[in-house]
């Protein structure tokens, strides 16, 4: 099992730097760099003062030139500084980190929370009514887009409620009641995807789990239906469901960025689409490489959990 | 939002159709008759779902034939007789631009789908076929695409090709390849083991001839649900790169760059907000409700496994 | 139709220079208060007949629409750095509400004889938040700083500096700052602030500037959270007596319009900017009083004049663009009837841009005869297609690209709206890399910074229109920025700008007008001109 780890770990360093050059070659392909951004428009300039910007930005030198001097430095922990306010690129994705851990996090525990009741429901009611409205009402959870959700949410709390969303990001440890009050509406929105297919995923395993040979025997055995569901079935469904959310962690760390937008939450899917626009390369860079790795991690946690809940895996 | 879920275990399956009502009594699929599969309500929705949109899409504008770029009407009206839908921030005529928005939006998900599906299926194949270092630089790439946050990688390719509507197409293809190749080159593996398959080899069939007779029918099937469930994606997709304002470029009508605008107006005219969205919603739900009558009919115990679920 | 005073500059321009020549004649000989000043109000001032007595105390919480990103004193190129460090910092001389020119810490000054130096008497007994006393040390550091601002300032604000050489420090409250040349658009430059303030010297040692300041002005900076906020307190030893008004400043990043309103809605709150539909859906709530001025903020139509002959080349398509354009409906259509016409210099620029009723009844008014009969003379009544590129965000670029695209139709010309987003257009328009574009122009220190891109050794000039020749408005741009003396310079400036309004090499629009939302509780607040949120700092108390 060790060794099985360690043989992963080792297969995520040549991705992630492959993803390194990837990302800092096509973010220079981007037409302009940060001192067009910045001085466009409107400011006349001086070739010799804009070429004495790149340098002291650093953005002179080949490409290969500037990519090892990055890549040189990330290997000893230093991801560099952003490009428009010099603030160290590791605090910038500090501190907008446990803002998208916090979205996604919670996002995903409403998502279980509601989607695996509902799929067990859906699967031990199956074809009644109920079944097929959480059906429905699954298929038009994987339709709706997000940020379109998010502006639904807001657009109902307001005129319904008169509420909106506090403004600024309080940590939860510093107040919680009003850290909460500004995250549960986009937890709700990203969770609602996510929910869906924990609700058809649960439904699907349950049903082939209860059609099954051990199942029957149970139940002619005498064993209680509830016994057999909580013990037998649910277990095995919990597998989907962690493969599921092991995998939208990954990919809601990124994918929260527009409803992060919407929302106000400077998260690192914001952080990062911002620093798209404002071509500030190094924040690109290491906010990229910070989603990739996040993804690679959860997915080999969700591997590795996979073998502790279905011991027919890990015996491979 | 997972417009890049490369890995869509949306394909969960409703479970094998031997079970029956109650689920704890066993009943056998003959006596659900055989056209039972056919009998999907939800798959026949979708497709009419998908029809209308195609129609609208094709012939929409002859039926309401308001320009939706020009400025007809005061701005910001709500809905009323002469304007379903009300008036956009510039005073053009909402329903009109809906209607365009669906050319858009289907133009976008055949096309980009369409090219994912070359990319992919090529890239599966050479994969699965030749194996060997060509599979293992091919699907290291492969999982290089998977990490790469996919929206972080459509805004940087339509932003380096220049942001448009072509671009954005390029862009979401690219992005959506990977499953495609993942699932190919699973399937080509699957088939190259095969007895009979190492038979015809031996007996001197040609790679061409091998691909086309074993290897295609294996994964017709999949690949018609996985294009379905990707045609939601990519539209769902081009609306997030429009909405980002790096898609169809404005003053054209689409539904995401409508989503964009009216933000801005949530306060003064939440309809601009209601009707886009709305849009959105019905067409990926159309393609997703089809996709599963589709899963349904072709082979219901088509899961997860089918989208390769991340593993190698 | 706008109720906005800035159409009627001439005579509180007028009346400005003439106050400020007073002055001039009692500094001394040739001691003739440089001409860049611009007076004239860009605001709507109201005179209250009883002037409440101003209450001191409290904290005002105001939203900023961009993030600052960094408040280091210089270098900065985002109008948003100067919103976030205006409150802390102090230039040697400042505007008033009018942009008149009024002393800071410098409390009087002489020009040299050649006109290629300034010698400045600074305030004394000035404190710096550190407690540091301000002396000659620290100009000249400031100035060494404008001159090569380190990160995270760019080094191409270079260009907006007059040819400064450097300080000689002369006593411990003297300084000369010595020039490259004869330049007009000194005091201007100093005066707007936005690159100019003094700092103690050694500051960028001693602190980390991207995110503190220390300076003179009424309130400290406790600090700055990118993307969060800035802090201040009131700076108790301030150097005008009997200010600051409030204890405490918070400046909020909330770059969402929908959740400025909300915020402004609900109190949490107590001012921030909006557009013009949301000053709109705000104006009926009792708690809250709309403000509105006109800014240097005008859109602009830019034309390239450069490579393969193109149809509007020709002098005569410009002008029937120009007259083809019904700026009203503009305004009327994307800016609910609040606007100005605009020429290349923003209307509310002092005395120096043509009046309204010029502009109105003769040089841009809509004639669409005329423009049809321009098309035909230069032989153009077929048409031609034509890429507009303009910002993708804010909207209301496109809005106006939509407007000017139905409009055009009428001559047959056909635009392609291209709307890019704001790096790639930068981008392009730094280059030249465009047909038409359609932009937004900002405030200047000097109303030279309106005109010097029509000189051929200027930037712009040679990657946006090389093709474009006119001796006469050379000859005017040269010696409009030579000459020191305002009245001498006004009929210099208006001929230049009445042969540019004829050439068209950039084609003025509209000015917009800015609106403020405020509680009711904050007293003194203005729209500034030159978009900052000088009230703030000067003149803002609050009742409760």
């Amino acid at each position: 099992m060790g060794g099985y780890v360690l043989k992963r770990i080792l297969v995520t360093i040549p991705t992630l730097f492959g993803i390194s050059v990837v990302i800092f070659f096509m973010v220079r392909l981007l037409p302009g760099d940060i001192v067009a951004v910045l001085s466009g428009a409107d400011i006349g300039n001086d070739p010799e003062l804009v070429a004495q910007a790149r340098e002291n930005l650093g953005l002179n030198g080949s490409y290969p030139e500037q990519y090892w001097r990055w890549i040189s430095g990330v290997v000893q922990g230093d991801l560099g500084d952003s490009l428009r306010n010099t603030q160290p690129v590791s605090e910038v994705l500090l501190n907008a980190l446990p803002i998208t851990f916090e979205l996604v996090f919670l996002g995903l525990l409403i998502a279980v929370v509601v989607g695996l009741p509902l799929g067990v429901l859906s699967a031990v009611k199956r074809d009644s009514r109920h079944d097929y409205a959480a059906r429905v009402g699954g298929l038009i959870g994987v339709s709706i887009p997000n940020f379109w959700l998010a502006t639904l949410l807001l657009l109902f709390t307001s005129r319904v409620f008169g509420w909106v969303p506090p403004l600024t990001y309080v940590p939860f440890y510093e107040d919680p009641i009003e850290n909460l009050s500004q995250f549960i509406l986009p937890a709700i929105a990203i969770s609602v995807f996510t929910l869906a297919i924990v609700m058809r995923m649960v439904r699907a395993t349950m049903l082939e789990v209860l059609g099954q040979d051990y199942v029957r025997t149970a139940r002619a055995k005498g064993v209680r239906r509830k016994v057999v569901i909580s013990r037998h079935a649910l277990r095995n469904a919990l597998i989907p469901v962690v493969t599921v959310v092991g995998f939208e962690v990954g990919i809601l760390m990124g994918g929260s960025a527009i409803v992060e937008i919407i929302f106000g939450l400077p998260g690192v899917g914001n952080t990062l689409i911002n620093a798209i626009f404002n071509r500030d390369y190094p924040v690109v860079q290491g906010a990229t490489l910070l989603l990739a790795f996040i993804f690679i991690f959860a997915n080999l946690l969700v591997d590795l959990l996979y073998g502790v809940l279905d011991p027919r895996i890990s015996q491979e | 939002m997972s417009d890049f879920n490369n890995e869509s275990p949306v394909l969960a399956p409703e479970g094998p159709s031997e079970i029956g009502k109650d689920a704890w009594v066993y009943t056998p699929a003959r006596r659900a008759g055989r056209f039972a599969k056919w009998r999907n309500p939800i798959g026949i929705a979708g497709a009419a779902i998908v029809g209308f949109n195609v129609l609208l899409a094709l012939f929409g504008r002859f039926v309401w034939t308001t320009d939706p770029n020009e400025l007809v009407a005061i701005r910001l009206q709500p809905p009323s007789w002469a304007h379903p839908m009300g008036t956009d921030e510039l005073g053009r005529d909402t329903l009109a631009r809906i209607i365009h928005g669906a050319q858009v939006s289907l133009q976008v998900g055949m096309i980009s789908v369409s090219i994912a599906f070359v990319l992919g299926v090529t890239l599966g194949l050479l994969a699965g076929f030749f194996g060997g270092w060509l599979d293992s630089l091919l699907m290291r790439f492969v999982d290089l695409m998977f990490a790469l946050p996919g929206l972080v990688l459509a805004i940087v390719i339509a932003g380096m090709l220049g942001p448009n509507r072509r671009n954005a197409m390029i862009a979401i293809g690219i992005v959506i390849a990977p499953a495609f190749a993942r699932v190919v080159r699973g399937a080509v593996l699957e088939v190259m083991g095969f007895p009979f398959v190492e038979s015809s080899r031996a007996l001197g069939a040609s790679h061409l001839r091998i691909i086309v007779r074993h290897v295609f029918p294996n994964i017709v099937a999949p690949l018609i649900v996985l294009v379905t469930v990707y045609l939601s994606t990519a539209i769902l997709s081009e609306a997030a790169l429009s909405f980002l304002g790096l898609g169809t470029q404005p003053p054209e009508a689409s539904w995401g760059g409508m989503l964009n605008s009216a933000r801005s107006y949530l306060d003064i005219d939440p309809w601009l907000s209601i009707f886009p969205g709305l849009a959105i919603m019905v067409v990926v739900l159309g393609f997703n409700f089809l996709g599963d009558g589709l899963r349904d009919i072709l082979d219901p115990r088509l899961g997860p496994h089918v989208a390769g679920a991340g593993k190698k | 139709m706008s109720d906005n005073e800035a159409p009627d500059t001439p005579r509180k321009g007028e009346l400005s220079r003439r106050d400020l020549l007073v002055k001039a004649g009692a500094v001394g000989v040739g001691a003739i208060a440089a001409g860049s000043v611009a007076g004239g109000a860009g605001a709507a001032t109201r005179r209250s007949f009883a002037t409440p007595k101003i209450r001191y105390g409290g904290r005002i919480i105001w939203a900023l629409e961009q993030d600052p990103v960094h408040v280091a004193p210089y270098g900065a190129i985002l109008t948003a750095n100067h919103w976030g460090k205006q409150a802390a910092y102090d230039s040697l001389v400042e505007w008033d509400k009018d942009l008149n020119l009024k002393p800071a810490l410098a409390t009087s000054w002489t020009i040299a004889p050649d006109q290629k130096s300034i010698t400045f008497n600074l305030r004394k007994g000035v404190k710096f938040h550190n407690g540091k006393e301000l002396d000659g040390d620290d100009v000249k550091y400031s100035v060494e700083k404008m001159l090569n601002p380190p990160l995270p300032g760019s080094i191409t604000t270079v260009s907006q500096v007059p040819g400064f050489l450097g300080v000689d420090v002369l006593s411990k409250y003297v300084v000369r700052l010595n020039l490259k040349t004869r330049d007009a658009r000194v005091f201007g430059f100093l005066a707007w602030g936005r690159y100019s303030p003094i700092v103690p010297a050694g500051l960028y040692d001693q602190i980390n500037v991207a995110r503190n300041a220390i300076g003179t002005g009424p309130y400290r900076m406790v600090g700055f959270n990118p993307n969060d906020r800035v802090e201040y307190l009131a700076n108790q030893s301030f150097w005008k007596k009997g200010q600051p008004y409030m204890d405490a400043m918070t400046l909020k990043t909330l770059p969402d319009e929908q959740a400025r309103i909300a915020a402004l809605r609900a109190g949490a709150i107590d001012g921030a900017t909006v557009s013009s539909d949301g000053a709109n859906a705000l104006k009926s709530d009792g708690n809250l009083v709309v403000l509105k001025g006109g800014t240097a903020a005008f859109r602009e139509l830019q034309f390239t004049i450069k490579g393969d002959p193109k149809p509007w080349h020709d002098v005569r398509v410009r002008q029937a663009v120009n007259f083809a354009i019904n700026r009203q409906a503009i305004i009327d259509t994307v800016y609910n009837g609040n606007g100005n016409y605009s020429g290349i210099v923003p209307p509310g620029y002092g005395p120096w841009p043509l009046t309204q009723a010029e502009l109105k009844t003769k040089h841009q008014k809509f004639d669409l005869t005329k423009a049809k009969a321009l098309m035909a003379a230069a032989g153009q009544s077929k048409g031609f297609s034509v890429k507009l590129s303009t910002f993708s965000t804010p909207l209301d670029f496109q809005q106006v690209a939509s407007v000017i695209k139905s409009q055009l139709k009428a001559i047959n010309i056909d635009v392609e709206i291209v709307a890019q987003e704001p790096g790639t257009f930068a981008a392009n328009n730094g280059t030249g890399n465009f047909e038409w574009d359609l932009t937004a122009r900002g405030m200047r220190g000097d109303v030279d910074g309106y005109l010097g891109e029509y000189n051929p050794s200027n930037t712009i000039y040679q990657r946006w229109y090389p093709l474009y020749k006119n001796v006469k408005v050379w000859r005017a741009i040269g010696n409009g920025k030579i000459t020191l003396d305002p009245a001498k310079r006004s009929p210099i400036y208006k001929q230049a700008q009445l042969l540019l309004q004829n050439d068209l090499p950039q084609l003025g629009l509209v000015q917009v007008n800015k609106y403020q939302v405020v509680n009711k509780r904050v007293q003194g607040m203005y729209v500034a001109f030159d978009d900052f949120n000088t009230g703030l700092r000067n003149s803002v108390w609050l009742s409760s």
